[in-house]
């Protein structure tokens, strides 16, 4: 037997793991011996397969070797020896084929994650365009008042080159005025920097409520330009919920801006967009109100469409960014008609952090 | 009635509308401020020369509102515009409507004080040449009615005795009528009260 084994001079732990049970039994002779081989066989039974070909691997060049060796495993059982060969071949080829199908999979969420987060950052960006003419009136101010102030701070000091109380305490109100319409010009910028910023989603406990009395800030001046009211109607609890206070700032500002060009040819008393925030139950409710035409009544679904417009240099965008982006944070958005004129948005956003809304009030 | 003039500040933004008050202050102007046109409006008009700095954009009624506002009721006070938004048709619109100038913010000192002593130069110019229109109103209405139908035709070059025939009266009776109405009118020759009644003429448009 140990000539004619070459596996079990290599491997002597597995001394009858492929021979036949009867052979085996009479080479060796022994009743344990049986058992054992027995139990061991069992045990390896699901890897048979593998061994089988192992083994076939190895014997092929031994049995070509010596004329009078008995028959090679491979010239035993050809038929087992291939069907194994085929099948390992086979579960390899399906491994390999799923393993590049999810990196194909993976590749694709990540491309369309990317082009959503481009798409979301282009709508902010087409926002600050349509609101420049406002940034900018909103920046010269500041600067009109400061030339004014220095100019005024020259021809004091012009007129006047000796030390007077009365002067220099004009002259320090002057530049403690400069110094504030300096501070009120960056904060415009900051503002706008912090719409502009390309940066990634990064959920956490936001106020609502904090966030729109901001976008009234950004907006107040678009509103004044198109000569139309926007207020802001913040609830006296904070509103929290989970999510991105970029986003839901963004979803706010691309109502309130839809609500105002509703209202371009409306009459002047009629141009009012009331942004509501309302915590009710476990939702957080933010409301976006005008009293312009209304939608109609077959489209309250279709204007959250991508590529649907009723403006004339509409892209139809907005409103499916702004449902893109509620979904994002688990909310809904729906439009309706308000009884009297115009139409209402309402987003409602999943309240997160409820109940120590102070603790977690964002800054 | 004073002669100094008085400059009126309308801009709804604190800092801006303090910084023109002092700037206006060094320059040795006399300014107002006001934070929106109904603010402006509701102040009574003190008569004396001056003029309007006035932007464009206001919550309520607009600058162009106001100075819309102002020729209605007659106020000829002259108009500055400031604006933040330089925008074309606003300026046209506030240019038609006889503005003396349209300032982009941030202004310059130079252009500001500029305008500023442009418009008083023309409020004063007009103020006299109302004064002297009101007078001549005046001086027209105190003539008695023969007095101006001797003016009209007198006007219309026509010789005392063609008057005296037209009007059924004595030749005298027109020469003395005809001196009384100079004297009242103070012109010294009929090339002079053809120059009044021409000044007349444009006044009634």
């Amino acid at each position: 037997m140990t000539t004619s084994w070459g596996c079990c001079r290599r491997r002597p732990g597995r001394p009858s793991l492929s021979c036949g049970a009867g052979e085996a039994a009479a080479a060796s002779g022994q009743g344990a011996g049986i058992a054992a081989a027995d139990l061991l066989r069992r045990a390896l039974r699901p890897a048979r397969w593998l061994v089988l070909l192992l083994l076939a691997l190895t014997l092929a060049p031994t049995a070509a070797a010596g004329p009078f060796r008995a028959p090679g495993f491979l010239a035993a059982h050809p038929g087992e020896v291939i069907a194994a060969a085929l099948v390992i071949v086979l579960q390899g080829a399906l491994i390999a084929w799923l393993l590049a199908e999810r990196r194909r999979r993976r590749l694709a969420e990540l491309a369309e994650q990317r082009q959503r987060f481009a798409l979301i950052h282009a709508s902010r960006v087409a926002v600050a365009g349509q609101l420049t003419g406002a940034i900018a009136h909103e920046i010269n101010q500041p600067l009109g008042a400061i030339l004014c102030n220095a100019d005024a701070a020259e021809l004091i000091l012009e007129a006047d080159t000796g030390s007077n109380p009365a002067r220099d305490e004009q002259l320090r109100a002057i530049i403690a005025d400069i110094r504030r319409d300096d501070l009120r010009a960056s904060e415009v910028i900051r503002r706008l920097r912090v719409l502009l910023e390309r940066q990634r989603a990064e959920p956490s406990l936001v106020d609502v409520a904090d966030a729109a009395v901001e976008v009234g800030a950004v907006l107040r001046t678009e509103a004044l330009r198109r000569r139309q009211t926007l207020a802001i109607r913040p609830p006296a609890v904070p509103a929290i919920v989970m999510g991105d206070r970029i986003q839901l700032q963004q979803i706010m500002i691309i109502l309130a801006i839809n609500a105002m060009d509703a209202m371009a040819d409306a009459p002047e008393e009629r141009r009012r967009v009331v942004v509501g925030i309302e915590p009710r139950g476990e939702e957080v409710l933010i409301t976006v109100a005008d009293r312009g035409n209304g939608i109609a009544a077959g489209q309250l679904e279709k204007v959250f469409e991508a590529f649907f417009t009723t403006k004339p240099t509409g892209m139809g965008l907005g409103l499916s960014i702004a449902r893109t982006l509620a979904e994002a944070h688990q909310g809904r958005i729906l439009a309706e008609n308000r009884p009297g004129g115009g139409a209402l948005f309402t987003v409602a956003l999943p309240a997160g952090g409820a109940a120590n809304g102070d603790a977690t009030r964002s800054a | 009635m004073s002669d100094a003039p008085l400059i009126h500040v309308v801009d709804d933004d604190g800092s801006q509308r303090s910084a023109l008050l002092r700037l206006l202050g060094a320059a040795g102007f006399e300014a107002r401020g006001y934070d929106s046109s109904g603010e402006f409006l509701l102040d009574p008009l003190p008569d004396r020369p001056g003029c309007l700095l006035l932007d464009l954009r206001l919550p309520g009624p607009s600058g162009l509102d106001l100075q819309a506002a102002l020729l209605r009721r007659g106020v000829r006070l002259p108009v500055i515009f400031l604006t933040g938004f330089g925008d074309v048709t606003s300026s046209v619109k506030a240019m038609k409507a006889g503005a003396v100038d349209f300032l982009e913010k941030p202004v310059q000192r130079e252009a500001l004080l500029d305008a500023v002593g442009r418009a008083l130069t023309r409020d004063v110019g007009e103020r006299a040449a109302r004064e002297a229109a009101a007078g001549l109103r005046d001086r027209v209405a105190s003539l008695s009615p023969r007095e101006q139908a001797v003016f009209d035709a007198v006007v219309a070059g026509k010789l005392n005795k063609q008057i005296a025939d037209c009007l059924g009266i004595a030749e005298r009776t027109v020469k003395l009528q005809r001196a009384q109405m100079m004297r009242k009118l103070g012109a010294r020759s009929a090339a002079e009260l053809g120059a009044l009644a021409e000044r007349l003429k444009v006044l009634d448009g």
